[in-house]
């Protein structure tokens, strides 16, 4: 009552149509966000002060881990020998993923954040890494907060924009992080949506012809867009559903991080056992220069996965990395073999996809592609 | 007691008959008979009217610019009123991967009572897409799933005078024209303008109150009243769909944290003639942001004369501080519309006007020009996108109507997007409507 009323009075007595009153808000959010650009480059947050956000997400690279190349198919911790069991997915458009949640309409489990979206949202994201033993490494989040009171000008602007108390509560200070890192990345810094393909879009760029047929196959027979949607303005090219592919196990990987179990991705995090092996679905923004890729970097050629998508389930096929036949998946049972192991693509129009998917590089990255 | 008189007249008659015996009684007799068959028509009309509440619409009614149906309580004989309205269409899209469909689109009942002559209750029910299916039985995701069945006006009117009026209850918005006359007798295309689809957004319903009456004698109407406030944080935030997918509604246990401002005036002193314009200002989101209002206001008109009718439309909508409603640190959405806008001129002749028949087949063209997304901006208050889903229509068809309450149309639309990448596509299409 109380809002409706102090609604009706400023509507029918104040009338002050746009008092721009709001502009506060927006700036708050540009500290927010500046903070969180310094938070996110700050090695200092890791214990042995060797890794910060960007050491993952590399903002001139696609905003992967680019130290390795494609060579080990996950990220090298803080301590300089552990290393991850996940593919770091690009930061690139993170911030459009909707909140995790489960859909009743589709009867499917949609968005959130990592490859299992077990983070609801880009903050819950945000605070994962710093703690992660094999990421950054830190005790917990009072040490994140002590690492940060060591920074004068950082000590200052949290407490611009959230108090002069925010430090006399660690969790509260550590949510601030992560909301200040979350803004960063809600800016066009990571989503500058100016990629050929939006250009071709807006009517100031044209594909070429192998690109314009690499489309036709994406939106026809490799059937690409019934998880990679491109329709519209600016599409994310994700439906954010999960989705097992039947990625074999990354037995490299595994040998040097030593990890022997199942990796059951959605189905450990949701507890259904049918939902085992599954990932969510990434977008295909920047795709062209994200490698390695699928959940455990296994491949790392684009034009590898489009092969293992066409020739997965046919008898006889090679990966053309190993020259062996495709390896069983690392979780047979609930592999989708409805829309993917048998496109019956050529392998020219392997290359016409791939060109088309080389046109989803931001402008900033175009150098980058292979 | 009427009945009674009826039954009480025939045995009399009866009685004459068994005591005629002659050819001037005979005559006496056909001629009471004829009275009496008059009578007798005469007392079933007026206990129709009185009992079943059968009043057929009067089509040049409109009650505070309401379609002839959703009037009709409003001059209807008898205390219960029923009315409605329907339309069905199918339509062949050379849209890539479109099929050709058929969509049973609205059937909705009007059911009104008078209290007294100045205490009405007005009910719309509208069955939409053939209604309302449960998922598990057609499969989630398909299209029929989209059918509903809602409430989508039902107010109590406390009519006092030509000046000042109360409506209180659940009320359609007044804004634009389609929102009060979304009857399919009352526009020519099969779909309804995107203008006010997606700019107005008809059909927009919300609960609060509502006062309207005359001016004096100067031609002029209004209504002016509090509404509940729209809800443009939603998924659609920063697409065409965000004005649209912040209404209400009224399933469920719909949103009343803030209210907003409705108002309207029209002008109808000179014959032929009504313009006049409509605005909403309040909050944008139903206080779940703070300081973001939106300003929705439109100017209209139209004019008929001798079979000529032509129709013309602008609407905008403002979102002050839609930087706000982009913030959320929550992972979505992190982008909203500052600004849209859209217009159409729609132009019609009735070839049949110069006929002596009271049936019409006005031919039309209809241009609806929406850029619904005009200017999107992100949490920091960067502008991130212009023009978003920039589109314009042309419509040309043919409606024919051997009733008044009943119309055929066929029409052609061409759709034409601003930007490059997205396919431009034709519909032809064939509908029906009515109301009664």
């Amino acid at each position: 009552m109380h809002n409706i009323t102090v609604s009706l009075i400023t509507t029918l007595l104040v009338g002050s149509f746009f008092s721009g009153c709001g502009d506060s808000v927006a700036e708050t959010n540009q500290a927010k966000a500046a903070l969180g650009a310094e938070l996110f480059n700050n090695k200092n947050l890791s214990a042995n002060r060797s890794m910060s956000c960007a050491t993952c997400h590399d903002l001139s690279h696609g905003m992967i881990d680019a130290r390795n190349g494609s060579e080990i198919g996950a990220s090298l911790g803080d301590d300089g020998s552990s290393v991850g069991d996940r593919n770091a997915p690009t930061a690139s458009y993170a911030a459009h993923a909707p909140r995790f949640h489960f859909d009743s309409a589709e009867g499917l489990y949609i968005g959130g954040q990592f490859l299992d979206g077990r983070a609801a949202d880009l903050k819950a994201q945000a605070k994962g890494p710093f703690l992660n033993p094999v990421e950054m490494n830190m005790a917990d989040e009072s040490a994140v907060i002590e690492r940060i009171e060591e920074n004068a000008t950082l000590v200052s602007q949290l407490k611009a924009i959230y108090g002069d108390d925010i430090l006399s509560d660690d969790l509260k200070a550590y949510d601030a992080v992560a909301e200040s890192i979350a803004m960063f990345e809600m800016t066009p810094t990571f989503s500058p949506f100016d990629a050929k393909f939006d250009r071709v879009y807006e009517g100031s760029a044209s594909f070429t012809a192998l690109e314009a047929e690499g489309k036709k196959l994406f939106e026809g027979k490799a059937l690409c867009v019934a998880c990679h949607p491109i329709e519209g303005h600016h599409p994310l090219m994700t439906d954010y559903s999960y989705d097992n592919l039947g990625v074999p196990m990354n037995t490299a990987l595994r040998a040097l991080n030593g990890v022997a179990t199942i990796d059951n991705g959605l189905g450990k995090e949701v507890a259904e056992a049918k939902l085992n092996g599954a990932y969510k679905v990434s977008t295909l923004r920047n795709i062209a220069v994200t490698a390695p890729y699928m959940h455990n970097g296994l491949f790392k050629d684009l034009k590898t996965v489009v092969h293992f998508y066409n020739t997965r389930d046919v008898v006889g096929a090679i990966n053309p990395e190993t020259g062996l036949a495709w390896k069983d998946a690392e979780v047979p049972d609930t592999v989708n073999h409805k829309e993917l192991g048998n496109l019956g693509l050529s392998d020219h129009e392997e290359d016409a996809i791939v060109a088309f998917m080389k046109t989803f590089t931001d402008q900033k990255f175009e150098h980058l592609n292979p | 007691m009427k009945k009674t008189f009826l039954a009480l007249s025939v045995a009399a008659l009866l009685s004459n008959v068994a005591f005629a015996d002659d050819a001037a009684d005979i005559a006496e007799l056909k001629q009471q008979m004829a009275e009496m068959q008059a009578n007798q028509e005469a007392l079933v009309d007026e206990t129709s009217n009185a009992q079943v509440g059968f009043t057929t619409v009067d089509t040049s009614y409109s009650h505070n610019g309401m379609g002839a149906a959703a009037s009709k309580v409003y001059n209807s004989k008898s205390p219960l009123s029923i009315g409605g309205y329907g339309d069905m269409y199918f339509a062949s899209s050379d849209k890539p991967g479109a099929n050709n469909i058929s969509d049973v689109y609205h059937f909705v009942p009007y059911i009104g009572y008078k209290f007294t002559d100045n205490i009405i209750l007005n009910t719309e029910i509208e069955f939409e897409h053939g209604g309302s299916n449960a998922e598990e039985a057609i499969g989630a995701g398909s299209a029929k799933a989209e059918g509903y069945a809602i409430i989508e006006f039902m107010y109590l009117d406390f009519l006092i005078s030509e000046s000042f009026n109360v409506q209180l209850g659940h009320l359609l918005v007044p804004m634009g024209m389609i929102n009060l006359r979304h009857e399919p007798t009352l526009y020519n295309t099969i779909q309804k303008p995107l203008t006010e689809k997606y700019i107005i957004p008809a059909t927009w319903h919300s609960t609060g109150i509502n006062t309207y009456g005359k001016i004096g004698d100067t031609g002029l109407t209004y209504n002016a009243g509090i509404t509940q406030a729209l809800e443009l944080n939603n998924a659609d935030n920063g697409d065409k769909g965000q004005i649209r997918d912040g209404r209400p509604g009224v399933t469920g246990k719909t949103l009343f944290n803030t209210a907003a401002f409705v108002g309207r005036l029209d002008y109808r002193g000179v014959t032929g003639l009504m313009m006049g314009a409509s605005m909403y200002y309040g909050d944008a989101s139903q206080g779940s942001v703070a300081d973001a209002t939106a300003l929705i206001y439109d100017l209209h008109a139209t004019y008929e004369i001798a079979g000529f009718k032509a129709k013309a439309l602008y609407g905008a909508t403002s979102i002050s501080n839609a930087e706000n409603i982009a913030s959320n640190t929550t992972g979505e959405p992190n982008q909203s519309i500052t600004d849209s806008n859209g217009y159409y001129v729609n132009l019609e002749y009735d070839v049949l006007a110069s006929f002596a028949t009271t049936q019409k087949a006005p031919i039309f063209v209809q241009y609806d020009y929406i850029n619904p997304a005009a200017t999107v901006v992100d949490s920091l208050g960067n502008t991130i996108a212009e023009n978003v889903s920039e589109t314009a229509t042309t419509t040309i068809g043919l409606n024919y109507f051997p009733h008044e309450q009943v119309v055929l149309k066929a029409d052609y639309a061409m759709t034409d997007f601003k930007a490059a990448g997205a396919t431009d596509y034709n519909t032809i299409s064939l509908g029906l409507g009515f109301i009664f």
